[in-house]
């Protein structure tokens, strides 16, 4: 038999486990407890309505005082005794956030301060207009001490403090600050984020967010209808606090799209093929994999296996169903563990032109000023999209039904070019309203690290200013005025110097660290990669393409090649040329071998061609060394010989390996005549002089025959 | 001076993803509609001068190559520094005053001259003009990085043949529904047919880009391009390959460009892309400069060409 309700402690520990845990490390945590979440705690224990069974293990906690002194003391208690374990006032806490969700889920009046101890005295079994209960203003010490324990006891491994408090009404802020977006909308935000280009670590002003935000926020845009209407309710401190909320989430925004259940999301996009002219149109479902998304453990939301396959390292594969009416009007989610693909069903869909996955047209989440679109939209709102293109988008305009496969009910409208503001879209047609506000976006560049470009390789900023504004952009303190349009400016052609520089633009300062690159003369990773060949009678490859190379020397029978570095045992590695002689050009060159009859006669050669063609002199040139070259004798062209080692110290003479007759007198001769040609001093005289012995010796036997 | 900038960001990278490799390119050639500029022909380019190595397997990774200093052959006495070009080493600037890195610094200690020649297809050259090959020993030591006596000629004598590269081609078909061609050997180009039917090299693209695969009498393979070529060149045995001896160019057509390893022995004979001419319409010829005739022949005889010789 179930029990009615759980205790105290069970639920303080529940919450705690549920709200803060290992997937909010480093990200913002927060208390927002709301009877959903209630009901599908306790209903998995059997403890009915999960307010109901929260709210009395609070009461039966107080006791009969009914103070809530009490848990400020045990929170004190708690800390003086070192903190271990949970914090024994989540629980409590949780039951006035829960006062504090009631007023947001409002559709009326949403949240009021006013109104927020009529939410919360029932939830104590208090008169409902009996006013701040005993003991509710020393909680703002046990929500200080709950922001100490997230962010200095576990270091931000459990998620990071959120809870906030305004000037007034003091009190009631505390709790109010986790339940001002439901947790489904919080993990909407990062769509806003990219929606308005904003990129992770961006440093934005709070109003200026704020702005963007309102501005985003419309049926359609993926928040839920209460978060919406939270939005648009907002005034005063609402905003401010809601403001610092989005900020916070945007401040630890690691750049990935989140599902209402905090997984990350990629999404399915539609491909659409124009054929024969756009007579004929093929539509597809396509999905981006965004890094470190599974190809493997994809199921429907019905829990049947899905087939994914990887399309490079971007895309998947095309979906392997077609876009029926079903699908295109309820959408889709294909999950696989914390990862989830979603298509989300709109009844008018805008369409941008695109070369990725394929040369085609890909559905956007939201069209773009002037530029030409393709716009699928049901047959239901058909006649409202006419009217609305009449008023806001040049090009034909014209709606119909092309061959191909497009689902039964749907039409399509091809070039269309939204052409002025939208001020109130309907719903339906949210996403064929462009967004003119003004905004900054960084894109394209050279960054070699997190954060950091390379001097020369800044990324461009483009600067969209929306109709009737203006936009001062300021970089590191000289400040530009733009007019409306969207004006890219190349922050690489201007010179910047290597460090860190601000841009401001339409509230927005953003940081941009350009560096002139590492002090290394090949940063980690450099050679990972290359070729192994095993050594055969010839050199077989170990495998068609370049791969990763493991760590070390290769291994005996083993050459490695990476680029132009060939890697290998003496024994294992090619024959390679015997090394030629550099000469000076313009001269003419006799070399020398040590034995007598080695000796090579060298014409200075003509320049090569494509040396020429590069524009580069030729001082030198490479003779082949038939044999290993002792000296070089000079002559040069106005007369005067000179004579210098080739090698230090040269060899002496072998006088008994002469090599036949007449290349011997010839080597002597040589010789001869350039015995005084020796530089002097130098340290080969000696073997110079013996040289010049040799070759004595030789004419003078020559002389004697 | 945009292969520059791409050379320089992946030597400071090290290593990387293709989705990288390819944005940086997209970002530097802008809206540029030259199929030229496309991102694989810039890393196509890049690993053929001794830069950068690309596995090019299901996900596209590369990696920066070491750097390396290697003499040339009739080159005046320069030896070529290829692979990772990181600032640190070697930093360009708008004139020669401002340009600088360790290279410099090194050089002028060592009182070798450095040589830098722009390319309107890739990085600039890099040589440091020697009077010895001491020179070029003690700059590579003083720069701590790898040397390599004309390392063209090392790289030709580990050309693998033909057959060796095949037999690791894995066993595969043409994908079905994709337009076809066939590599017509007699033409050396590239024909329109209704399917893979019969011998020879077909390829099709699809939406990750084109497939080659070969067919002969012992069934079907997924083959690089270029191996796929020459083999179909050996059976019909048709040789493409040209030697001037008077220049020391080889040439190529340009639909039957060397495999990958066989065009890096080539172009480190001079560290310069090859030149495109164009001898008749619609028909390119790739001019490699300065391939001395052992390499030329090397590079053939790997292909099982025979080298023709042209003045």
């Amino acid at each position: 038999m179930g029990r009615m309700s759980g205790s105290y402690d069970e639920w303080n520990e529940l919450l705690a486990a549920a709200y803060y845990n290992e997937d909010h490390a480093g990200r913002p945590a927060y208390l927002s407890v709301d009877d959903d979440d209630l009901n599908a705690i306790a209903s998995c224990r059997d403890w009915g309505p999960g307010a109901d069974s929260l709210s009395e293990a609070v009461i039966d906690k107080r006791g009969r005082h009914r103070s809530l002194y009490r848990f400020a003391r045990e929170a004190r208690e708690w800390r003086r005794c070192g903190a271990s374990g949970t914090p024994p006032y989540v629980a409590l806490l949780a039951l006035c956030v829960l006062a504090g969700s009631r007023m947001a889920s409002d559709p009326e009046a949403g949240i009021v301060g006013h109104a927020y101890y009529a939410r919360l005295n029932p939830l104590l079994r208090l008169p409902t207009h009996a006013g701040q209960p005993q003991g509710f203003d020393a909680l703002g010490t046990v929500w200080e001490d709950l922001n100490r324990w997230l962010a200095e006891d576990n270091q931000g491994l459990l998620g990071l403090p959120t809870a906030r408090t305004r000037p007034h009404p003091r009190h009631i802020w505390w709790p109010i600050s986790q339940c001002l977006l439901r947790a489904a909308d919080r993990h909407r935000l990062p769509d806003f984020f990219r929606s308005v280009r904003l990129e992770p670590r961006t440093d934005i002003v709070e109003p200026q967010l704020w702005e963007l935000l309102c501005n985003w926020t419309r049926p359609g845009c993926g928040l839920t209808q209460q978060g919406i209407g939270t939005i648009d309710r907002a005034t005063g401190d609402i905003a401010a606090q809601l403001a610092s909320l989005v900020k916070r989430e945007l401040d630890s925004w690691d750049g990935q799209l989140r599902d209402a259940q905090g997984r990350r999301r990629g999404e399915v996009l539609l491909l659409a093929e124009k054929l024969a002219g756009g007579r004929r149109v093929t539509l597809r479902f396509v999905a981006r994999r965004p890094q470190g998304f599974p190809v493997d453990g994809w199921r429907t939301v019905s829990g049947e296996p899905f087939g994914l396959e990887a399309a490079g390292t971007d895309w998947f594969r095309p979906l392997p169903m077609a876009p029926g009416p079903r699908l295109m009007r309820e959408g889709f989610t294909l999950t696989s563990g914390k990862f989830a693909l979603s298509y989300e069903a709109s009844l008018a869909i805008p369409f941008r032109a695109t070369f990725e996955p394929v040369s085609g047209w890909l559905s956007a989440r939201q069209s773009t000023a002037v530029e030409e679109h393709l716009v699928l939209a049901h047959a239901s709102v058909a006649d409202e999209l006419r009217a609305f293109l009449r008023r806001h988008a040049q090009g034909h305009l014209e709606l119909r039904r092309p061959a191909g496969d497009i689902p039964e009910g749907w039409l399509i409208a091809l070039s269309v070019r939204i052409s002025s503001a939208v001020l109130n879209a309907p719903p339906e047609f949210a996403r064929l309203a462009p967004r003119l506000n003004t905004a900054t976006r960084l894109e394209g560049g050279l960054q070699i690290a997190n954060g950091q470009y390379l001097v020369g390789g800044e990324p461009d900023l483009w600067i969209t200013v929306g109709a009737g504004e203006s936009c001062d952009v300021t970089i590191d303190g000289r400040t530009e005025r733009f007019r409306p349009g969207v004006v890219p400016l190349r922050l690489s052609e201007l010179g910047l110097p290597a460090g860190r520089h601000v841009i401001v633009a339409g509230g927005i300062t953003r940081n941009v660290t350009t560096s002139p690159g590492f002090p290394v003369v090949a940063a980690m990773g450099t050679g990972r990669l290359g070729h192994e060949f095993a050594r055969h009678r010839g050199y077989r490859p170990r495998t068609e393409i370049a791969g990763a190379l493991p760590p070390g020397p290769p291994p005996s029978g083993t050459v490695r090649l990476s680029g132009a570095k060939v890697e290998g045992g003496p024994d294992d590695l090619p024959i390679g040329p015997l090394p030629p002689i550099l000469l000076r050009t313009g001269l003419s060159w006799l070399l020398l071998g040590a034995r007598p009859g080695e000796i090579l006669e060298v014409p200075s050669p003509d320049r090569p061609e494509w040396l020429s063609d590069l524009g580069l002199e030729a001082q030198f040139f490479d003779c082949p060394a038939p044999f290993p070259i002792e000296w070089s004798v000079q002559q040069g062209q106005l007369g005067g010989t000179k004579v210098r080692a080739m090698r230090e110290p040269p060899s002496p003479p072998l006088r008994d390996q002469a090599i036949g007759a007449a290349p011997a007198l010839a080597w002597a001769r040589t010789v001869a005549d350039a015995e005084g040609a020796h530089e002097e001093g130098a340290a080969s005289t000696e073997t110079w002089n013996e040289y010049v012995d040799v070759a004595r010796a030789i004419l003078f036997e020559y002389e004697m025959e | 001076m945009k292969q520059d900038l791409l050379l320089a960001y992946l030597s400071e990278k090290g290593q990387g993803s293709w989705r990288e490799l390819k944005d940086a390119w997209t970002w530097l050639t802008g809206d540029s509609q030259d199929p030229g500029d496309a991102a694989w022909i810039a890393a196509r380019d890049l690993t053929a001068l001794g830069h950068l190595e690309v596995s090019w397997g299901d996900e596209i990774t590369w990696a920066a190559a070491p750097p390396l200093l290697t003499m040339l052959p009739r080159s005046g006495g320069r030896a070529l520094i290829t692979g990772a070009r990181t600032r640190h080493l070697y930093g360009p600037g708008p004139d020669a005053a401002s340009t600088g890195g360790l290279l410099f610094e090194v050089a002028k200690e060592l009182d070798v001259w450095i040589d830098e020649c722009a390319s309107t297809v890739g990085p600039t050259t890099l040589y440091a003009a020697c009077e010895s090959e001491r020179d070029a020993q003690a700059l590579a030591d003083a720069l701590q990085i790898g040397y390599t006596y004309e390392v063209a000629e090392v790289l030709a004598g580990l050309l693998p043949d033909l057959h060796m590269a095949l037999a690791l081609s894995p066993a595969g078909e043409l994908p079905r529904g994709f337009d076809t061609e066939r590599f017509d050997p007699d033409e050396v180009e590239w024909v329109p047919v209704e399917g893979a039917e019969g011998y020879g090299l077909f390829r099709c693209r699809t939406y990750q880009g084109h497939v080659h695969a070969l067919y002969g009498p012992t069934g079907s393979q997924r083959v690089v391009r270029e191996v796929g070529v020459y083999e179909v060149l050996r059976w019909e045995q048709r040789s493409v390959l040209a030697y001037d001896p008077d220049r020391y160019e080889l040439l190529v057509p340009g639909v039957a460009a060397l495999p990958a390893l066989h065009a890096r022995a080539a172009v480190l004979c001079s560290g310069r892309l090859p030149a495109r001419r164009f001898p008749r319409a619609r028909e390119v010829e790739l001019h490699h400069p300065n391939v001395p005739p052992d390499i030329a022949e090397q590079i053939a005889s790997a292909l099982q060409q025979d080298l023709l010789l042209v003045s």
